[in-house]
């Protein structure tokens, strides 16, 4: 075939659901789905801290539930839906619940880690829509933030989860 | 107790403000995350009356801002934000005897309302010049001021932490439970800010007492060089902090504000770590090197045990 694997790779088709758009394009197999959503679908919210699955920063929902996309193929998600923080707020152009906790309660001072800190939130919250401070900081274990303390973060996604249920994201 | 803007180099701001009546504030003092585009616009809009939404932040950018120190060493309030009023202070007075012009009043029966953010003959509110108006007056570049504050001395924040640590003495991991703390950074600009500088602060601090440690080996490798190594703290070995308020003033600068990014990680590292030692001490334990891992006080603990 005269493709050098360990160079090059091979290429793959993908189709996967971005915040409900359809992005179809051949990419390398080893393409991760991070750089699938900032470079083939533009969408540049989701950031990359650390390449190592340590930090959470590229956190977005994979079929409504958070995945470290540094640590997913775009391959992986072929025929899946992702959903990044471009995708929480409405149609209508009303925030997600959890963006107006972050909003409300300063939940972010640089915001390098607000757009994975917000989807694992939502994740948490699809899961337990009524959790304690002590769930809420388990919960958040995977995402790091280095400027809050976490302390306005866990009281953003407290107020989120009392101030409204989040919507359903697509599965 | 802290020195804060110790380094004496000062800070400069340029406010300018156009023909829209907007204003745009360039500061020497870059912004990372501390909420200088909030506070310098609260600055301005205390100042001229111009609404913080009309106001633009501009930093970073060495082609509009020719000289600038930078933010660090909890000097940005202090020395930029009164770097903000004292050129947005040079503006007023621009304004004021522009205004005095158009209107045809004598410049000391002017008056500026800052609620409404226009220039009047005192009492005459039908006299009434918007910024927008005086600043077309002005010429193609507004209303521009620049101003370089230099502190006579640095200023001396204060405070007290109280840290309530349990340790398992089968693990020796230690578990911060409450964090109570006073930090007095003179006045309060923002209390929102200013409280998350302080969450930052202590966070750090914690962790810098119990888990995170830059490591090499005897060769000089580094071996805490990703976060795969490097223990980062998160949200589930911290509890949230109990914040009490003091404020008093130094006379040092006019906003009378002390530095309080640092407050935060110089009280609650030595804080932790007696904790520690205090919880352990009953077992004979005196002395652990930061930070405080489960390895080394469980070590301490058995070294005191052994040594009885």
């Amino acid at each position: 075939v005269g493709r050098d694997q360990r160079s090059e790779g091979w290429p793959v088709k993908v189709a996967i659901g971005v915040n409900g758009r359809q992005v179809e394009a051949e990419v390398e197999d080893r393409l991760l789905l991070a750089h699938f959503v900032r470079e083939v679908a533009g969408l540049t919210a989701t950031n990359i801290g650390c390449d190592t699955t340590s930090c959470g920063a590229c956190t977005v929902l994979l079929d409504g539930e958070s995945v470290k996309s540094c640590t997913v193929l775009a391959a992986q998600a072929d025929g899946h839906e992702v959903t990044t923080c471009e995708g929480l707020a409405g149609a209508d152009g009303r925030w997600h619940a959890v963006q107006d906790g972050f909003h409300a309660e300063h939940g972010l001072q640089c915001g390098f880690c607000t757009p994975g800190m917000m989807m694992a939130a939502v994740s948490l919250l699809a899961e337990n829509p009524d959790p304690t401070e002590e769930e809420v900081r388990t919960g958040l274990e995977g995402n790091i933030c280095r400027c809050t303390g976490y302390h306005n973060i866990v009281r953003a996604v407290l107020a989120a989860a009392r101030d409204g249920q989040p919507a359903q994201e697509a599965s | 107790v802290e020195i804060t803007a110790g380094d004496m180099s000062g800070e400069t701001a340029r406010v300018v403000v156009d023909d829209k009546g907007a204003a745009t504030v360039f500061t020497g003092s870059s912004a990372h995350g501390q909420g200088h585009h909030t506070a310098w616009a609260m600055l301005v809009q205390e100042e001229l009356g111009i609404p913080m939404e009309s106001i633009t932040v501009v930093h970073g950018d060495t082609d509009a801002i020719p000289e600038a120190i930078g933010t660090f060493g909890s000097r940005s309030l202090q020395l930029g934000g009164t770097a903000v009023v004292q050129a947005a202070g040079v503006v007023k007075e621009q304004a004021r005897l522009l205004a005095a012009e158009m209107i045809e009043a004598a410049e000391a029966d002017l008056e500026l309302d800052t609620v409404r953010g226009t220039w009047q003959v005192r009492g005459d509110p039908a006299s009434a010049l918007g910024w927008g108006q005086i600043a077309e007056r002005a010429g193609p570049d507004g209303l521009a001021a620049d101003a370089r504050f230099d502190a006579s001395a640095p200023t001396f924040p204060f405070g007290a932490h109280l840290a309530v640590v349990e340790v398992d003495t089968e693990t020796g991991k230690a578990t911060l439970v409450r964090h109570v703390t006073v930090d007095d950074a003179g006045r309060i600009l923002n209390p929102v800010l200013a409280e998350g500088q302080r969450h930052g602060g202590i966070a750090q601090g914690v962790a810098q007492a119990l888990l995170e440690e830059v490591r090499y080996d005897p060769d000089g490798n580094p071996l805490t060089s990703t976060l795969v190594d490097y223990a980062a703290i998160t949200a589930t070995e911290l509890p949230s902090f109990e914040l009490v308020a003091s404020e008093t003033p130094t006379p040092i600068n006019p906003l009378g504000a002390k530095g309080i990014g640092e407050a935060g990680t110089i009280g609650s590292t030595p804080a932790v770590l007696n904790a520690v030692i205090d919880a352990v001490s009953h077992l004979g334990v005196r002395h652990i090197d930061m930070p405080a891992t489960p390895e080394k006080v469980w070590a301490a603990i058995n070294e005191a045990r052994a040594g009885r």
